[in-house]
């Protein structure tokens, strides 16, 4: 959380370097769509052992970004994530439990490197939004949970896909709803995502 | 400089994580009948539960239905009510009379109703023939219709408690499975039990749909 407070404190400095006109006519904004792998959330042994997985979920993010100091870019990016989450069990079978929507705001910096590569990390913060209170989301899903990320991307060097990048990014936090607390977990579980898409960007400089 | 908190952030949400081995699920009554086990498994769910379309049992079985749901962590068990009883996994009827639609009574429990889950088995006697019956009944006595209400509605998720393949819990612990229930709700003996009978490959098939 100090890192990440850290992390806004910066990037905030950083845009407010700017005048208002300055910044609204050198807004960016990109889109991107792809496919969201997301590790087990829960891993238990009743009998045998099990865990819980979402599946892999289609991503959607939206990012409005502020260039600063060259070649630098701070970024406010919403994500969103929509799968099924199920128990699997050892001998094959698929118990669905739920249906999960995960909704997460950050803001990260972005650099560009040469050869049309461009990284970003940030810190941000992660809801889990299931459709039911049922099984491990019982009780509700607990609270914002905060996560950090990084991502690649990376532009062709193609005149007509100027505005296009594959973008890989990856990011973590920790799981723990107030149902698996009650059950005797103590501890939460990290959980990493990794996301697989096509960036565009909709607006100004890509 | 602006690489490093991003990596503190990942270290730091990185750790203190799946330290400890997971929770004790050891269940805290048999939940064999005589070395047999019955439990629905994951592609019969949901469990289609007709409730007689009299008095207050389908109340009752609908919120029987959701507190089994909420004993479980990991989708080992959905019910659901159904409105034709031929498409029913379990039908649950009044035996005869209809007891009066009112508020459960508060108080004590008193003892103003019985009820009895059938199962009937095929040929080869290691699957069930047909739909579980449930039937639920009032007992001889001096009651409250209030008093009555609340006796229906614990024997129901009693009787419910049978159709999921839990047997009586035996007196030296309390639950809702105990041979006469007296708690409104399953409570932490049921939840272990009943959801470590969800993980235990049974030795008896549900009935064919």
């Amino acid at each position: 959380m100090m890192a990440g407070g850290r992390a806004l404190v910066a990037a905030a400095a950083l845009a407010t370097a700017w005048s208002p006109r300055d910044a609204t006519a050198q807004v960016t904004v990109s889109a991107s769509l792809g496919e969201r792998y997301t590790s087990s959330l829960v891993r238990d042994s009743i009998v045998n052992s099990f865990d819980v997985r979402a599946a892999l979920a289609p991503a959607a993010t939206v990012a409005a970004g502020l260039p600063l100091r060259a070649p630098w870019t701070a970024e406010l990016a919403l994500d969103l994530s929509t799968s099924g989450v199920s128990r699997h069990d050892p001998d094959g079978t698929v118990a669905p439990i739920t249906h999960l929507t995960t909704l997460a705001v950050g803001v990260t910096l972005a650099r560009a490197l040469s050869h049309g590569f461009t990284v970003r990390g940030g810190v941000g913060g992660l809801k889990y939004l299931p459709s039911e209170r049922i099984g491990i989301f019982r009780d509700g899903a607990g609270g914002v949970a905060p996560f950090g990320q990084v991502a690649v991307a990376w532009m062709p060097p193609l005149p007509l896909a100027r505005r296009f990048a594959v973008e890989v990014r990856y990011d973590l936090h920790r799981f723990l709803t107030p149902a698996l607390r009650d059950e005797g977990f103590t501890n939460s579980r990290v959980v990493h995502r990794v996301a697989l898409g096509v960036r565009y960007t909709l607006r100004g400089a890509p | 400089m602006t690489r490093s908190p991003v990596l503190v952030t990942l270290v730091l949400v990185a750790g203190c994580s799946d330290i400890n081995p997971p929770p004790d699920h050891t269940p805290a009554y048999p939940f064999d009948i005589s070395g047999d086990v019955f439990h629905w498994p994951v592609n019969r769910l949901p469990v289609r539960y007709f409730a007689d379309t009299r008095g207050a049992m389908r109340a009752y079985v609908e919120r029987a239905i959701g507190l089994w749901e909420s004993q479980f962590l990991y989708g080992e068990f959905r019910g659901e009510l159904a409105d034709d009883s031929t498409a029913a996994d379990v039908i649950v009827v009044w035996e005869t009379t209809v007891p009066p639609d009112v508020p459960p009574d508060p108080g004590p429990p008193v003892k103003a109703c019985g009820g009895r889950t059938e199962l009937t088995f095929d040929g080869s006697g290691t699957a069930l023939a047909g739909p579980l019956h449930t039937y639920l009944d009032i007992l001889a006595g001096s009651y409250t219709p209030a008093q009555l209400a609340a006796c229906m509605q614990r024997t129901v998720v009693h009787e419910l408690g049978h159709t999921m393949g839990l047997p009586h819990a035996p007196d030296s612990v309390v639950a809702i499975m105990n041979v006469t229930p007296l708690l409104p709700a399953p409570n932490d003996n049921d939840r272990r039990t009943v959801e470590y009978l969800y993980h235990v490959t049974p030795t008896i098939a549900p009935p064919p749909r």
